[in-house]
């Protein structure tokens, strides 16, 4: 700009007047939520990391659980009982450990928090408890822990890519926009980004708490389903 | 046939034949090399909802505006009244950056003051954030040299004078390897090449610890051999049978997503060879160090969540 500048005072234009002609229009910006923008990678990306943390404990958590999925058969007329007592008993469990990892992140790493912690703990159960019955269902229907894991870990592996966490959702071509708001992450992953970062409340959260319910909904019914096909399978071969 | 040839032949129908083996060892790496070259298939961030707060209402506002909208990354979320609209739309994820054009902007631009802009930006996304960052700042440079040169010529310079006073020293770049600063011909064969390893290592613990079952156990028994015997020639009939994947896997971002390949193939698939080797090994090693598969598959998991924190 000095050059311009220069250039117009040359030319018999009063320094101010050419100031103000070499920078007709000036920009100011402000960056919200991580002002420090590129300087901090951190406050983009580590919740993400834990994120994909906290999914991998609960359905490692569950597929070990399911390889002890027999317990069902002490009960096989209370299917729904035990499947609730299952995923109760390992969401309880992973849920604990997740919270902690999250907020000793956010205080090791000086990750901002700037919304509720209530909140926070609300998600972080939702989200455990979600998988303990997706993963309970896996289980429970591969009637092998193995096979289960195998089955978790391609549920897992595309996750952090597609979820959008990193690549936006409105930049991938639509099928691939729909399989990434059907991942368990997607909403999981905004919401904890979110809350933490951008202050985010309930009424701010209401589409990812809405995607929640529907995985809630779908888990649920895979974990009941699950369970009901196990004891069925149980209660016939104990017949014959 | 040999023992170790029997071995071979054996471990080569066991991977063709067991589906859970045949799935995820030769479907996952084409699998996941659709999947994630689906999802850079654009290459970059365009289309980026913008939120426009025009106070101004005058002919200069618009054009400016309509200036910003015409560039293919932005897009208009909403015209707002003032930028509190913004903070609720970035919290909703409806837009990502604002740009407020304060009342009296032409006014001072064509009294030849500085007009004034401004632009809040939702930095939570990097990505995004750069994006249009960059792409509004873009705009607008183009426009203030547009501006300065009208500026210019109202003092008497001469049109073509003025251009060049305006834009005194014009940088050219240029972009080596990635001009178009293609997102998927950066990522791409990184994630396929991930995929390849973990598919291998997973498969192959299954594999081995199929093993155990005594049926398994009794037929390698009859066929007889040392370990080694049994062990080299699982390595080998798995590596021949995983490498032709992993090389139309590798081939995906160049030959069917566009990626640039300026290298020798043969070069390429002398390093995909003891790659895909290495990683048999691995696979099987984790495997027999964890006597279970359900261990050695936890293993696999958790060391990929650590590579990716890496």
């Amino acid at each position: 700009m000095s050059l311009a500048v220069e250039k117009m005072r040359l030319r018999g234009i009063s320094e101010e007047h050419a100031r103000d002609t070499a920078m007709p229009i000036s920009m100011q910006t402000r960056t919200l939520f991580n002002p420090a923008f590129n300087a901090n990678y951190a406050n983009f990306l580590v919740l993400g990391f834990i994120a994909i943390a906290i999914q991998l404990s609960a359905l490692l958590a569950v597929s070990q659980a399911g390889a002890g999925s027999a317990a069902l058969q002490v009960d096989a007329h209370e299917t729904r009982l035990a499947a609730a007592a299952h995923v109760s008993v390992i969401g309880g469990m992973v849920w604990g450990g997740a919270w902690a990892t999250v907020r000793l992140s956010i205080s090791y790493f000086g990750l901002p928090m700037k919304g509720s912690e209530g909140l926070l703990a609300l998600v972080i159960l939702w989200f455990v408890a979600n998988l303990a019955a997706l993963g309970f269902g896996i289980t429970c229907l591969a009637r092998d822990a193995v096979f289960a894991s195998e089955v978790c870990a391609i549920i897992t592996m595309p996750n952090f890519l597609v979820s959008g966490f990193t690549w936006p959702v409105f930049a991938m071509p639509g099928a691939i926009q729909i399989l990434a708001y059907a991942l368990p992450m997607n909403p999981f992953v905004f919401a904890l980004s979110k809350i933490s970062v951008m202050g985010a409340g309930f009424a701010d959260l209401r589409f990812e708490l809405g995607l929640l319910a529907a995985w809630s909904v779908a888990a649920a019914a895979v974990a009941v389903f699950g369970a009901s096909r196990l004891t069925g399978g149980i209660s016939s071969e104990a017949a014959s | 046939m040999n023992c170790w040839g029997k071995h071979v032949v054996r471990e080569l129908r066991r991977i063709f034949t067991d589906k859970r083996i045949f799935v995820t060892m030769l479907g996952g790496p084409l699998l996941y090399g659709f999947l994630f070259g689906g999802v850079y298939s654009a290459g970059r961030i365009c289309h980026v909802p913008i939120v426009i707060v025009d106070q101004d209402h005058s002919a200069l506002s618009r054009d400016l505006t309509g200036a910003l909208l015409a560039s293919e990354n932005l897009t208009l979320a909403f015209y707002a009244g003032s930028p509190d609209e913004f903070y609720q739309a970035a919290k909703r994820g409806q837009a990502y950056a604002c740009v407020v054009i304060p009342e009296g902007f032409q006014k001072d631009v064509v009294r030849g003051r500085r007009g004034r802009v401004s632009v809040i930006i939702d930095g939570s996304n990097i990505l995004i954030g750069n994006v249009t960052s960059r792409t509004i700042s873009g705009t607008i440079a183009a426009y203030r040299t547009g501006a300065r040169s009208r500026s210019l010529m109202a003092f008497g310079m001469p049109c073509a004078a003025a251009a060049a006073a305006s834009l005194p020293i014009q940088p050219v770049i240029r972009p080596l390897y990635n001009p178009t600063s293609h997102y998927g011909f950066f990522m791409l064969i990184g994630l396929v090449v991930i995929a390849i390893q973990q598919v291998t290592r997973m498969g192959t613990s299954i594999a081995l610890n199929l093993e155990a079952e005594p049926r398994n156990a009794q037929t390698v028994s009859n066929i007889g051999g040392t370990s080694w015997t049994v062990l080299s020639a699982k390595v080998v009939a798995t590596s021949i049978a995983i490498l032709p994947v992993s090389l139309v896997a590798v081939r995906l971002p160049f030959d069917v997503f566009g990626s640039p390949f300026r290298g020798s193939w043969s070069l390429a698939i002398a390093l995909l060879v003891p790659f895909v080797v290495m990683q048999v090994m691995i696979g099987y090693g984790i495997a027999g160090i964890c006597r279970s598969a359900l261990v050695s598959l936890h293993s696999i998991k958790k060391s990929r969540g650590m590579r990716i924190c890496h």
